[in-house]
């Protein structure tokens, strides 16, 4: 059993949510909020120095973006500029809520 | 007068400066992260240096292998590897222009290629990483030259 209930989650999403929208492969498009991030990174790749990079996230409830899957564009406001990312990674944790790892297009 | 090493190094540098691709993003053994407004780049350094004496009485001539390292930093999405590979085209022949580098060295090889890649960011990164062996002749006691 989760400390948070699924209804408390919710409350965040909504509170501190961007509306976004999504373009599933099998068309049409969905609207849903979502909380977004992007969590500065130093990456190592192999070379002497690292990469600086964004980690872009976005926080999700899993019932809104069923029909969103891998490789799917959403378009995200970010600093008041609607920026698209394509979905690489979905990643729900079972309770309810689904995280999405980005990348910038 | 600096170390012929270093006059290697720049050499390297100079001759790195201004290819199709990376522009002026070339720098010298960068130790700070490469960031979007420097990418794609090249970064260069000399990682270490073997000596043989090949004379006996002093001063004896140094025949020195000087060990180059050249980083190709690429961050773009799906044809990051294609551009690493056309970026190591282009340092491959701006090397190729003037093995002796400036009349510093008597060769220079690349010997090894080798990359890496990550996809924990906004948009997936690739090194490439070019070996390179300089011979160059010097002087026991007067290291530049």
């Amino acid at each position: 059993m989760t400390v948070e209930t699924l209804d408390d989650r919710k409350v965040f999403v909504a509170d501190f949510g961007v509306a976004c929208t999504g373009s599933p492969s099998g068309g049409g498009s969905v609207s849903f909020t979502a909380i977004y991030d992007a969590q500065h990174s130093l990456e190592e790749a192999g070379g002497f120095v690292a990469f600086s990079l964004d980690q872009p996230r976005l926080t999700c409830v899993t019932s809104q973006v069923s029909s969103l899957a891998e490789g799917d564009t959403v378009t995200v406001p970010v600093d008041s500029t609607n920026t698209d990312y394509t979905v690489r990674v979905v990643m729900s944790d079972g309770t309810g809520i689904t995280e999405f790892s980005l990348e910038k297009q | 007068m600096s170390h012929i090493r270093t006059r290697i190094r720049q050499n390297l540098v100079t001759t790195l400066t201004g290819l199709a691709n990376t522009g002026s993003n070339c720098f010298d053994t960068r130790v700070f992260p490469m960031h979007d407004n420097v990418l794609p780049g090249i970064c260069v350094y000399t990682v270490s240096e073997t000596s043989r004496y090949p004379s006996m009485r002093p001063p004896r001539t140094l025949q020195k292998r000087l060990s180059a390292r050249i980083e190709v930093y690429v961050k773009m999405t799906s044809t990051y590897d294609e551009m690493v590979d056309q970026i190591s085209a282009d340092i491959e022949e701006a090397l190729h222009t003037d093995l002796t580098r400036n009349s510093l060295a008597i060769d220079t090889r690349i010997v090894s290629f080798d990359t890496d890649f990550s996809a924990n960011g906004d948009q997936p990164v690739m090194v490439g990483r070019l070996s390179c062996e300089i011979d160059y002749l010097a002087v026991e006691g007067s290291p530049e030259g």
